[in-house]
Order: C-alpha cells, then structure tokens, then sequence
C-alpha cells in the first residue's frame, strides 16, 4: 500500500504517494527527476547519494523517504541561485577537481555543509568532513584544493558583503 | 537497490515503540538511525514485515544530572553525540568514539543506541547470497559456517567503536521494557554468540545511555585502527580507563576492553589486575600491552591472521595506555584531545 | 611556431558545469516511457553442466514481460579478442555449461524490481557439479579439471592454455653466461578492480521498425555497436549507441557484456525499452577485474649494472574465458622490453584457464604487474654491484631515436631526462639508504624512498583502428566538433576542442562539441587504448586544419591579400600588420557561400596510428609494430612504515613524465593524480579477497578503495618533448594509464629503504610488513 510522504526539496512542499520502504534516493531520482543524487553502492559507503537534511549530509539509499518529512532537504539540484554556480562548485571546476563527475554532486554537498559550518577548516578537517565520499578519479588531491579555494572565496565574499 | 517491501510504522515515543513490538514480536524490526540494518535489508538478510522507525521520537540533549551523571540519549546522532560540549567534557573517550564511526553522513544518521546495538558482522553473512554462499549460516538460521567449515558456531565479529568506550566509562544503558524501565551496564549487553548479540528482551529498547561522573586522575582514551582511517569498521578498537593513585603514580584502578576481534567486545581481566597498585612507567604500559594481546583470543577472519590481530591489540592497547596515562597524570584527566 | 593561445593552458573542463551542477546524465539516469526492469540470473556453481533450464514459470508470471535463454540467443560467441588464432569463446548466456560463479543463465524484464527479482526466483535450472580450479598453476597440470581444451598450438603438455605468447631476441643462455651477476626472482601480483563509481548499465530501446537504440556505460560506443550487432544478428546500421557521461571505467567497460546483450534482447523481445543496471555487488562477484600475473625474471648484468639478458616467465590467472588475457601476456612483453636496452631477451607468457569471473584490463593492462618485478630486481641488482638506483637505470634508460626490437622507435623519448629530474627534485641520492643506516632505537616510524621507471604506448591497431573528426562553421563564426570519442572523464571531449580552437581560432568555449554517438558522429578509437589524444587528436588538428584553409582562402579572397599573410585571431581573420581591419568569422562564412557555391566551411580529419601497418602485432609471437609512439616516465615514492603495525603509507609522489605534447596541464596533472592514488591503493589496501571463485568483499566497506584519508602529496615533472604546431602532426602521448606502474614499483623499492626487508609479491600489507620485519608470532 502506498503511502503519503511530504518532502521539502530545495525549498518546494512535495507530496508524493510512494511506498513505505522507498529510499529518499528512489523519491529524488524517480519521483521527483532529481537525478544528481547517483546510486554507486546503495549501502551507504560511497557517498554519491549525499543530500543535505537540514544543511547535514545524509546518504539518501539509506534513507527511508518518510523518515524525512520533517526537515528541509537539499539536492545538488538546489545548491545554486539561478544560474550562477556556487563558490564551491566554482572551485571544483577551477581545480580540476572533477573528472567523471559521478561522486561530484556528493563532494560538493558534503563540502557545502562543511564550509556553511566551518569557512576555514584545516585539511584534516576536510578529509574528516569528506571521508565518506569516495572518488576514483582524481586521487583526492585537487578535490582538497578546491575546498579550501572555496573556503577562501566564501570568506573574502563574506566579509566583502559585511563591509559595505 | 531496493529494499524488500515492509509496512513502516513511527512510533513518537519509547512506549508506544515498545507497544509495537509487543505487538508485531519478531516479525518487526526497529530502525533507528537505519544504517545498520537497511544494507541488511538490501541484501536480504533481514526481511522484517515491519520496520519500526524511531525518527520521530524526540531527541532530548545530553544533560547532567545533580551527582554529575551524563545522560545521553539512545536516538542522539553519533556526529552530535561527537561535537556535544558536555560529552567532549565529561566523556572524551565517547565522543572520540563516536567520531570514528563510518563516515560523516553515517554519523548524521546513525545514532548512540543503533551503535551499541551493531549486528555483528562478517565477510560471508553481510552480503546477499542470490548466487554466493547460498546455503545459510548459523547467524541467516541455518547451521553452517562459511568461515570455519568444521565450526559448530557463529564467528561474526562486534565492530561497535562506542561499546568499547562505553565500557571504559563504565557507562550504563536505560531500558525500556513494557511498561517498566531497568538500567543494565553497557559491558553486560552482550551474550558474546553473535547469533543473539544482546542480552535484552524482544520487546526492549535502550532509551539512554549513563556516563558515570568523571573522577579525579582518572582518564578513558579510545583508539581505533582500521586500514583507511575512515568509512572502515575496526580492524581492532580499543578503550583504556586508568585512575592513578594520589601521588599519580600508581595504579588504582584500571579497564582494558577490545573490540572487533570477537563476537562482543573483550576485556584484559588479567592485564588490569597486574596494574593494580603498580607504579606506572614505560615498561609497566609495555608489559599490560603484551599481556593483553596474550589475553583477549581474536576469532578467525578471512582478510588477517590471528597473530597479526594480536599484535595490532597490543600496539593499539600501548598507545591508548600511554595517553591515558599522561592525561590522568596531567591533572585534567577528563579533558579531551 | 606561431602562437598557441588554446592548447597547452589549463582549460577548464567543458563538461564541468553540467557535472557540478548535477545536470550531467549518465547511463544510470536515462529513462524512457515504458521502460521494464531488466535483471540478470547467474550461476551459482563455479563449474558444472546446465542439465536442463526451466522459465516457464517465470515466464507466467505477474508482470513479467519477457524472458531470455540461450534459446533465444543465435548461439554466436564473443570475445575480447576475436581472431582465427584467438576464436570467440563465451555465449552471451551460457548453454551447456557454466565455468565461473556469477556466469549469465536467463534475463527477465518486468515491471518493476520486484516482479523481476522474484521472476528470477521461479526459473529453475538443474547443474551437475563439476570438479573446479582456481589457481593458475593447478590449473595448468595434467591432472586438472579442464575448463577449455587447451589452445592447439600450444606444445607443452599444459592444461587450460588460453593462449601463449613467446618472443625472444639475441642469446640469452649465453647472455648469462656473459653476465657478472645473475638474479633470479618470482614477483607475485593480486586481484584488484576498477572501482568506477558509476555501476555497469544499460537503456536497451528496440523499435518495432528494427532500430535498436542503446545507451551504455562503456568507453566507446563503435566497438560496443559492432559486438552487439553481431551477437544479435543485427546489421550494424541498425544498432545506435548514444551517448550518455560516463562514471569511470579504467579499462572495466570496453567489451561486450551480459547486461548490454541482454537488455537488448529483452527489449527486442518485450517490444518495450529495457534497463539493467548492476548492484556494486554484481560489479565485485560477476563483472570483470583485472589480471594478477605470476612474473619469473631472471636477469644477467655486467660489473657495471649495463643490461646483457633476460628471461621472462609470466602465467596469467585469465579467468572461466580469455577476456583480455591473451592480450595482457602480449602487453606484459611489451612492458617488459620498453623502458630499458635489453640486448638478449626470452620471454613466455601463459593465460590459463580457471573458474574464476572473467579478466578485463585495468589501467596499466599488465604494466603495474611487470615494473614491479622489473625494478624490484633491478634494485636488488644496484645494491649487490654497490651502484646507485639511478644510475643503474640512467646506464640502461632508451635514449631518444632508438630503434625497438619489434621495429618501432622511440623517438624524442625523453626517459633520461625523467629519472635525473625526478632524482634530482627529491634529492634522492642524499636520501636513499639512510633509513636502513640508523639504528632500530631510532623509533617506530621509518621513511623510504624509492624509483620506478615505466613506458606505456599511445594507441594501437585495434578494432575501430581510426579516427575521424568533423569540423563545421556556424553562420556566427562559432563552430561544431563532431567526434566519436567518448569523455570517461579523462577530458577527451575538452582536449579534442582544445586542439580544433587553436587550428581554427575559434575560443574553446564556443565550439559546440557533439561526441561518442554512433550515428552521428563519426568513428573513434574508443578511450582504452591509450590512443585518444593521439588519433583522435590527429583527426581533429587535421579537420580543424581544412578549416584553417578555407577561411584563410575566403578571407585572402575577401581582403584581397595573399593568403599567407592572413592571420586568424578570436574568430577574426586580418593581414598580418593591420590588426586593426578584421573580419568577423560570420563574415567569411556568409561570403564562403556565397562565393564557394554554397559552401558553409566544413573540414573533416582522420588519422591511423603506424600508416603503412596492416594490423595489430601477433599475440601470439609479437611481429609485427606496436605502436608510433611511447609515453616515458619516472616516478618517485617516498613512504613511511609504521615498523609497530606494519602500516606503510605514500606520503610523497613525484612524477617525472614525458607524454610528448600536454594539451592541457590541468588534465594531465588529474590524471597523474588519479594513477598514483590508484597505485598506492594497489600497493597497500586493495584486494578482491576470493575463496574458491566466490568473492568475500563484494563491497567499498570491505574492498578499501583509497579515501581522502589515503591520499599523498603528487608532484608532476613534466618533461615535454613535443612542441604543437599548427597545421602539423605532432606526437602528443599518452598519460591515462602508464603512470599507474612506475610508481608502485617505487613504492616497492621505498618499502624496502625504509625497513630493508624485500617484497615480493602485492599488496605490502600491514600484515606482510610485519611478518617480513618478523614481529609476527
């Protein structure tokens, strides 16, 4: 028997008629056409499924979609504002910290989270921020440059905006 | 991947979770965090009617009581468990523990209880068997071990990281059990037969978790090792608590527990006793470290040899020694890293 | 050399946007109306005969829509390699026999995952066991299960002989005797996989007017076309594979497979569009891994190091059919014999035949495997004569023009110059041997450091052999690149647009690239054989060059001027000392059609690695060339060894390479990087554990791909030994797979300065070091 689920998806109230045991990462990519949250394990070791659950990263296979009515969920779909990208995603192009590019929506949602908390972590921070999101291209190296690039732009604009 | 289908319920409290499983009995299976069990589910191993979710239970903040007790909620999320101030303060040892758990999106799902609650694991049992391994072990109910063919049990290994820190901290859990609630310490949850990991009721739910006051020279270190520093479970974990007598020289009191190398986590009787009233130094830590890795017997896996386990225990054993050691030399005992 | 404003600079990746953004689909994403679940039953047996298979009920079942068997197939066999030598040997879905767990037996289509799943459950199949084998040397005796009759032209009384390759040159038995010291080692190597992040998968589409229409994960659409027609019975014309982004291959997704033959038999079947997508569990248990090679070197030297001969035994554990193992004991030949002067050389190499999942290459193909024995002995060899590693591979280093024993050449090979700069970058003369000089009081942790030198080819002769590009003007100036090649995230379609922007001076952000489309782009090497930047890079300096020409044309004619005075600039074109008076690209184009009957300026290109070459080398015996162009690189590691736990880690990684020209520094440090993570994954944490053919990690909790945590600093030397210039052919070489090797032969070598104990076989675990260092009871 269906159920009925209220999702808050970048900001949009969704009610969806969905079953009991639908992952929030079935509701994203095929309810709802949000396919940027990737499936690569669906048991939650890689990360490619990370969305943010009230600015936390979460693994959305090992979601159930009605566990997470209550709070308001971000995919990479809903990083931007309009079409400008984010200093993060910015720095990930910048950096060449993507290659494939299918743990890249995780990467940059979990280095989202981390810099909204903490716009100058130290690079243990960041790994320890980033461990659960595995990349088998880059060797990590670049996606380490491109966080604490982003971290620097996000603090110069901040204190920018605080200046005028 | 999908989950096996189920019918979800969401109790918003311990009591009318409790309720549920009184009524559903073993055909129902909670969730608290998810991420232990889901993957089972995944992989089929775990096929319950019903899932109990515990999401929409409140969450109350670690507090502490008048004589210093920290309680800490079953259903607190590892990552917050981890940053609390009072847990850092009171409970290093803990929140260190919590930190090393999976990844940062585990620990902000996975929570305190689900990890005290770990399902044992092992290489054959977590992984479907629709073309592998068919036959059932003795933990999927059938009477078989892959791991040791001639064995007569099950060989899944406790892989909780926090347990053993609980131990440490002589921590206690709060159960919920019908309409009654009993305290049982942490060291006593588990039967040690990975089949039936915990010693609790059908119907039982740990509710909260009680870290004793910290006292004065005494300090509990956790320490992991695991081939990637992170994601991993434990190739061994350790916690060591270690209070020092008043001149901070002696031994007063002492635990050594090891976890992920059997089917609960272990603790070094032996090795602590010989602390017992000696004088501490390098020699002292080197000799408990050695007797400990004599002591704890590490079960059979399939990716590292028992002699290798037991010298990882006893370099994980030293280490943690040795800070404890410094920290509860150093007066501020209880202060974390 | 005129100036180069597109290539060479680090260029940002075009895909980048879509992929930061989330927008980018790749296989996994694609959904059509209508479209059926499609999955896979596999065997459970590591060997027995199918007795008889049952679907019927299946068949019946609720909401299923279609269900495949052998019965269903033509019955035509595929391979890795198809020649007369080496015929196709595994059906699509097994017939009589199964020879490896996780072997393909029936496919259903349904209506959703659970309707497939338990269809999968009602098809019953009857085996008889039978005897199994895993190990390649077991395999190989008299008294063997046998899998496969062994090849008829292999003489030696051996069982399960996949295929053989023997080559040899000069006289090694008297090379050794000629030797001052002579060395003889056994180097083992270990399973690993790809690990791409994005699962096998497959959108199959049969339309009821016969097109069948495919999207795939692969690393090149063309050789995927013609696998599937031909095991369909398909006229290629009436397959098309589109193109979808790819998440990560590393040699796992070239050939045919299962799951890509089956979705589209079940949608010719069901008249409904079929999707497969693995679980990461089939991915480990079923798909295919790379090859663990058995590597015997004996090796003979004069006083002073120089290289008199060598003897090469090699066994490859290829797996229930050949995959790519007869390939990787050619390749293990080849990378044998690259990177130093060998004046004598005997070399014999096995793939045999076991239960085990089938072999793919994996980056490097067989490259990692053979310098790790190479280097390991050559330093063994160094520090017997009391020589220094690197003037004992300065001494045997190919200098730039020498000419190969199979006839290529190595042309402007820069690999001296690698192993001084690398050397000289870490100070590794004043480094090395210190560690194993201080006392063992001197702490837990001890540091090493170590060299390996590599050689890699760019681009063979293999099916589709060429590539072709095209090159089309907009009416705004602005342009198209039309290409087959396929972006697995390397950055082919970026490099591609790179080299037309600078023949054609165009701005790379405003060529439109169209890619990796069977039917409307046209035809590519594939990004597996190393060869992308070349061929398919040729093939578009070529087409961006017949631009060049005609808007140099149109534009003289226009200015009035000779055309080689003409420059072109930013979509402009001016005679050279008036910069002032341009005009605009659109301009030329309008008057192109103006004047030229219609002509909108289109430019096609195409180009073949080694022209006057008929076809690949033999497999088999080696004759023939290889390749027109070497890659070269030495690469140094330096580690430290926890001697307590036996953990070793990379800390540092420098890389001295020569990959000719670098189009785009950006991407090739990327894929520097990307190798030496892989290395030391595959140096200290990555197994494929299996038991009995049956995988126990089938996941990345229990398979330890690197984290962030397990990453090292990577440093990259480049050493360019290729200039571009416009309107000529260049020698651009490859830089996605040959730097995998080197350094996990430096590894090796900087375990043992560390600790001076010696590794011989793959990975240096905790483990392994401690019982090496004897700390193990």
């Amino acid at each position: 028997m269906k159920i009925l689920v209220e999702l808050s998806v970048n900001g949009e109230r969704f009610e969806i008629a969905t079953n009991p045991h639908a992952t929030l990462l079935e509701v994203l990519r095929n309810q709802l056409g949000l396919t940027g949250a990737k499936e690569a394990c669906g048991t939650g070791e890689c990360g490619s499924c990370t969305v943010l659950a009230d600015g936390r990263p979460i693994l959305a296979c090992l979601a159930l979609a009605a566990d997470y009515q209550d709070c308001e969920i971000t995919t990479i779909e809903g990083l931007q504002a309009g079409s400008t990208l984010t200093p993060v995603q910015e720095s990930f192009l910048e950096k060449g910290a993507v290659q494939c590019g299918f743990c890249t929506p995780g990467m940059v949602l979990s280095a989202t989270a981390l810099l909204k908390k903490n716009p100058a972590p130290t690079l243990d921070q960041i790994r320890k921020a980033l461990e659960g999101n595995l990349c088998r291209c880059t060797g990590y190296n670049k996606i380490l440059e491109a966080v604490r690039a982003a971290g620097e732009k996000m603090s110069q604009e901040a204190s920018g905006s605080s200046g005028q | 991947m999908q989950l096996p289908r189920f019918d979800l319920k969401r109790p918003s409290s311990f009591h009318e979770a409790v309720r549920l499983l009184v009524e559903y009995g073993n055909a129902a299976k909670i969730s608290a965090g998810g991420t232990d069990l889901l993957p089972r589910m995944k992989y089929r191993i775990a096929a319950p009617a019903t899932v109990i979710s515990l999401k929409r239970i409140p969450v109350s903040e670690p507090f502490q009581d008048s004589e210093g007790n920290l309680h800490v909620h079953a259903l607190v999320r590892l990552s917050d468990a981890a940053s609390s101030n009072l847990v850092r303060t009171n409970a290093p040892a803990l929140a260190d523990a919590a930190l090393a758990v999976g990844s940062e999106q585990i620990r902000n799902m996975g929570t305190l209880g689900g990890n005290v609650c770990l399902e044992p694991r092992c290489h054959y049992y977590n992984q479907s068997h629709a073309y592998q391994f068919m036959d059932p072990c003795f933990k999927r109910g059938g009477n078989l071990c892959y791991l040791v063919p001639k064995g007569n049990r099950c060989w899944a290994l406790a892989c909780s990281d926090t347990v053993p820190a609980l131990i440490g901290l002589r921590a206690a859990a709060v159960v919920q059990s019908g309409d009654r609630e009993y305290t049982i310490p942490v060291e006593e949850l588990f039967t040690g037969d990975p089949v039936r990991p915990l010693c609790l009721g059908e119907t039982d739910l740990i509710t909260d978790i009680v870290v004793p006051a910290a006292r004065p020279r005494t300090a509990v270190v956790f320490r992991k090792l695991s081939p990637r520093g992170g994601i991993d479970f434990a190739t061994v974990n350790c916690a060591v608590m270690l209070k020092l007598s008043e001149d901070r020289e002696a031994c007063e009191d002492a635990i050594i527990a090891i976890g992920a190398v059997s089917g609960k986590p272990m603790r070094a009787g032996q090795a602590e006793k010989n602390l017992l009233g000696r004088k501490i130094a390098p020699d002292v830590i080197h000799e408990a470290a050695g007797r400990t890795a004599s002591e704890i017997r590490p079960s059979m896996r399939c990716d590292c040899s028992i002699s290798y386990l037991r010298k990882c225990i006893e370099s994980l054993t030293q280490a943690a020694l040795e800070t404890a050691y410094q920290r509860a030399s150093s007066g501020d005992g209880v202060k974390p890293d | 050399m005129s100036e180069l404003d597109y290539v060479g600079k680090p260029v940002l990746r075009k895909d980048g946007p879509e992929k930061v953004t989330g927008r980018a689909l790749y296989t996994v994403d694609m959904r059509l109306p209508g479209t059926l679940v499609g999955r896979i039953l596999r065997s459970p047996h590591t060997h027995a005969r199918i007795v008889n298979i049952d679907a019927s009920r299946a068949e019946r079942a609720p909401g299923v829509k279609a269900v495949v068997t052998h019965k269903d197939s033509l019955g035509v066999k595929h391979g890795f390699v198809e020649t007369r030598r080496y015929p196709a040997d595994q059906n699509c879905l097994a017939e009589d026999k199964v020879r490896f767990v996780g072997e393909e037996i029936a496919a259903v289509a349904a209506v959703d995952e659970y309707a497939a799943e338990e269809a999968l459950e009602l098809i019953h199949v009857e085996y008889e066991p039978l005897r199994a084998v895993f190990d390649p040397e077991e395999a190989m005796e008299r008294d063997a299960p046998e899998i496969h009759p062994s090849h008829p032209k292999v003489r030696e009384p051996f069982r399960n002989i996949a295929g053989k390759t023997e080559s040899s040159w000069g006289d090694v038995e008297k090379g050794f005797d000629d030797s001052y010291l002579v060395l003889e080692n056994r180097f083992d190597s270990h399973l690993r996989t790809h690990g791409y992040l994005e699962p096998q998968a497959t959108l199959a589409s049969f339309e009821p007017a016969g097109k069948l229409n495919v999207w795939t994960s692969s690393q090149g659409p063309f050789i995927k076309r013609s696998k599937l027609a031909k095991t369909l019975g398909l006229p290629m014309s009436a397959v098309r594979i589109h193109k979808a982004y790819v998440g990560g291959a590393f040699g796992g997704k070239i050939d045919l497979f299962g799951h890509e033959y089956c979705a589209s038999l079940l949608s010719m079947k069901a008249g409904r569009p079929v999707k497969i997508v693995a679980t990461r569990e089939e991915v480990f248990t079923a798909y295919r891994h790379g090859q663990p090679l058995i590597v015997h070197v004996k090796t003979g030297v004069k006083k002073d190091g120089t290289l008199v001969a060598q003897r090469f035994r090699v066994i490859n554990n290829c797996g229930a059919y050949r995959g790519s193992g007869v390939v990787v004991i050619f390749l293990a030949w080849g990378f044998a014999m690259l990177p130093y002067r060998i004046p004598n050389l005997e070399y014999e190499g096995y793939a045999v035949y076991t239960n085990n999942p089938v072999r793919a290459p994996q980056r490097g193909h067989g490259a990692p495997q053979m310098r790790f024995a190479v280097e390991s002995q050559l330093d063994m060899i160094a520090e017997q004569l009391g020589i220094d590693p690197i003037e004992i591979r300065l001494k045997n280093a190919r200098q730039p023009g020498e000419e190969l024993p199979n006839g290529d050449n190595v042309h402007n090979c820069g690999l001296a110059d690698c192993i001084r700069k690398a050397a000289e970058h870490t100070e590794f003369k004043q480094k090395y041997g210190k560690s194993r000089q201080t006392p063992e009081s001197a702490g837990r942790y001890r540091r090493g450091i170590g060299i390996g030198v590599s050689s890699y080819f760019g681009g063979s002769l293999i099916y589709p052999n060429s590539s072709s590009v095209v090159v089309k003007m907009n009416d705004d100036g602005t342009a198209i690149l039309l290409t087959g090649a396929m972006d697995i995230g390397q950055g082919a379609e970026t490099i591609l647009t790179q080299i037309v922007a600078e023949e054609i001076k165009v701005p790379v952000e405003e060529i439109q690239v169209i890619a990796a489309d069977t039917e409307s782009t046209p035809i590519d090497i594939g990004s597996w054989i190393s060869g992308n930047a070349y061929v398919s890079g040729n093939a578009a300096r070529v087409a961006g060059a017949e631009v060049r020409a005609k808007l140099i044309e149109i534009a003289a004619d226009e200015m009035e001027a000779r055309q080689e005075d003409i420059v072109l600039e930013n979509k402009t074109a001016y005679v050279k000392g008036s910069p002032d008076r341009r005009i605009p690209y659109s301009e030329l184009v309008a008057a192109s059609v103006r004047k030229r009957r219609g002509d909108s300026i289109i430019g096609n290109g195409h180009w073949r690695t080694m022209r006057d070459e008929p076809h690949h080398p033999s497999l088999a015996t080696t004759k023939g060339r290889w390749s027109e162009n070497y890659a070269f690189d030495a690469q140094v590691a330096e580690v430290e060894v926890d001697t307590e736990t036996g953990k070793a880690r990379l800390l540092r990684a420098v890389t001295a390479h020569d990959c000719g020209f670098p189009i785009n520094p950006l991407l090739v440090e990327g894929q520097v990087d990307g190798q030496v993570s892989m290395a030391l994954g595959h140096a200290f944490l990555e197994e494929v554990l299996m038991k009995d053919g049956r995988t126990l990690n089938p996941n990345w909790l229990e398979y330890k791909m690197p984290s962030i945590h397990n990453m090292a600093v990577s440093e990259h030397l480049d050493v360019v030994t290729e200039s571009y210039e416009v309107g000529r052919p260049y020698r651009t070489k490859e830089v996605g797979e040959g730097y995998v090797s080197a350094i996990l032969a430096a590894i090796a070598n900087a375990v043992y300065d560390a600790v001076g104990v010696r590794l011989f076989s793959t990975p240096f675990s905790p483990e392994k070091i401690l019982q090496a260092l004897g700390k193990l009871k």
